[in-house]
């Protein structure tokens, strides 16, 4: 009883047990539509809450964003999300443009409720040019046709490209 | 149940040689420090007091997505341009010590404090690739010790590994929530949608095409069991490795297939580590000697 009860013996139970829970974890965040409640804020919380749902969500709908920014010459300036006039060259490029994707992904996300849109667009208006009058919001669905073969061969897919909106922000308070 | 007890066991707590643990340890500090450079150069953008989102959107946005993580330096810090570049080479610096194997333990704590705090600024910017990175670091903070004979306890190299095979296998469980993964029409999409490159005839039947789509799923819902195989571990080392490199080279230039090779480092064993090393070592002098040679 007391060799069981050693130190060495608690240490090794406990830590069984954290291996346990952390693996039904990890195993419970494996399944799509999962969520643990109370138990994910805390790893959201720490910041390591695990989703692996890349390339999950494409198919033959796309979106296309841009911001327009016109000074008071009539100079006119267009920024893409995903890049956002930014990160198209130097060190860690590559990198730094899957953080502008990503941020694109959440910005397209709630538009055109999304307030980010109005936030973005300010700051790439005061950022770019020095007086700039105003700042539109673009964003356009495209739609890939479906496959479709000739003789064997895949035909070049027809883009269908639909206006969605067009958002003017106001320069009110921009930063 | 005592077998199953013993296996347990010698799974978790028999003593190995610390080289796998150590090349992932290498690869994955060396990734964190090209993540904090990356975003080094884009802090003003993404973080700071003048970003491109207010502070007060953020926190907005933050209750309305819940997407925010909580826990953050910046409770204790004022937020300033200083501040936020202050927390990125704190960022650098750990990782290069990490990388070097210099305490480790407190390496890998500064890293994911430093992430996770500039995580709770703008989580919207942190993609897979950076998620993972916090999860492996996180993992890092129990770095084994070694023991006098240069070997540690395998936890940490264990639960690399199991995170090879969860990210393998829930990646594939949420490719088939997807109707087009499904009817297997997907690469069609993301080779059309996206500046993917150009690969003649592998695009141009959609027989190819569905055969890439619903392999990959294939591979992704095995791969992370079979590598556990002795047997088939080497082939699903090589295949993995090959995997990755291809979808690094066709889907786009990700970190994320850096982070998967880093994760299957853990599943060579330390006598191939020597193979390699010695395999190097008879290919260096023979190679230079050659090149000397060419020059004369």
């Amino acid at each position: 009883m007391s060799s069981f009860m050693s130190g060495v013996n608690i240490k090794r139970i406990c830590l069984n047990f954290l291996l346990c829970f952390y693996i039904a974890t990890l195993a419970a965040w494996v399944v799509p539509g999962i969520s643990l409640g109370v138990y994910d804020r805390f790893w959201q919380w720490a910041g390591l809450r695990q989703k692996w749902d890349m390339f999950a969500e494409i198919g033959p709908t796309s979106y296309k964003a841009s911001f327009v920014i016109v000074d008071a010459n009539g100079d006119r300036k267009v920024y893409y999300p995903g890049s956002l006039g930014r990160a198209n060259q130097g060190c860690c490029w590559s990198l730094r443009q899957f953080h502008y994707h990503k941020f694109t992904s959440f910005l397209l996300a709630g538009v055109p409720e999304n307030q980010v849109v109005d936030e973005i667009g300010k700051y790439l208006a005061s950022h770019s040019m020095a007086t700039p009058v105003k700042v539109f919001f673009n964003l356009n669905r495209i739609e890939i046709s479906a496959p479709e073969e000739r003789d064997g061969i895949l035909v070049p897919p027809e883009y269908n490209r639909i206006h969605v909106l067009t958002k003017r922000i106001s320069l009110g308070s921009a930063p | 149940m005592k077998s199953l007890a013993r296996r347990w066991d010698l799974f978790w707590y028999e003593p190995q040689n610390s080289t796998p643990l150590g090349a992932s340890r290498i690869c994955f500090a060396l990734m964190a420090l090209v993540t904090a450079a990356g975003f080094f150069l884009d802090a003003d953008f993404w973080f700071g007091p003048n970003a491109v989102l207010n502070s007060q959107t953020f926190s907005e946005m933050s209750q309305q997505i819940s997407q925010a993580s909580g826990f953050t330096i910046f409770a204790w810090l004022p937020l300033t341009d200083f501040s936020v570049y202050a927390v990125l080479v704190l960022w650098a610096i750990a990782s290069v010590t990490l990388a070097m194997g210099v305490r480790p333990r407190i390496s890998a704590a500064l890293i994911l404090i430093a992430m996770v705090s500039l995580r709770s600024l703008n989580p919207w910017v942190f993609f897979h690739t950076d998620v993972l990175l916090c999860a492996i670091i996180a993992l890092m903070i129990f770095y084994p010790k070694q023991n006098n004979d240069g070997k540690t306890v395998p936890i940490l190299r264990r639960l690399l590994q199991i995170q090879l095979t969860v990210i393998y296998f829930s990646s594939a469980l949420y490719k088939l929530t997807n109707q087009y993964w499904r009817d297997g029409s997907l690469l069609y999409y993301l080779y059309h949608s996206k500046n993917l490159l150009r690969v003649p005839f592998l695009f141009d039947h959609f027989w190819s095409i569905r055969a890439m789509t619903w392999g990959t799923i294939a591979l992704e819902l095995v791969i992370g069991w079979l590598v556990w195989h002795p047997k088939l571990r080497r082939t699903c080392i090589v295949i993995g490795l090959l995997f990755h490199t291809m979808l690094h080279i066709f889907v786009g230039r990700s970190f994320f297939q850096w982070a998967m090779i880093g994760l299957y480092l853990t599943f060579i064993e330390p006598s191939e580590y020597e193979a390699i090393k010695s395999w190097l070592q008879a290919w260096r002098p023979t190679r230079l000697h050659a090149l000397k040679n060419s020059k004369v």
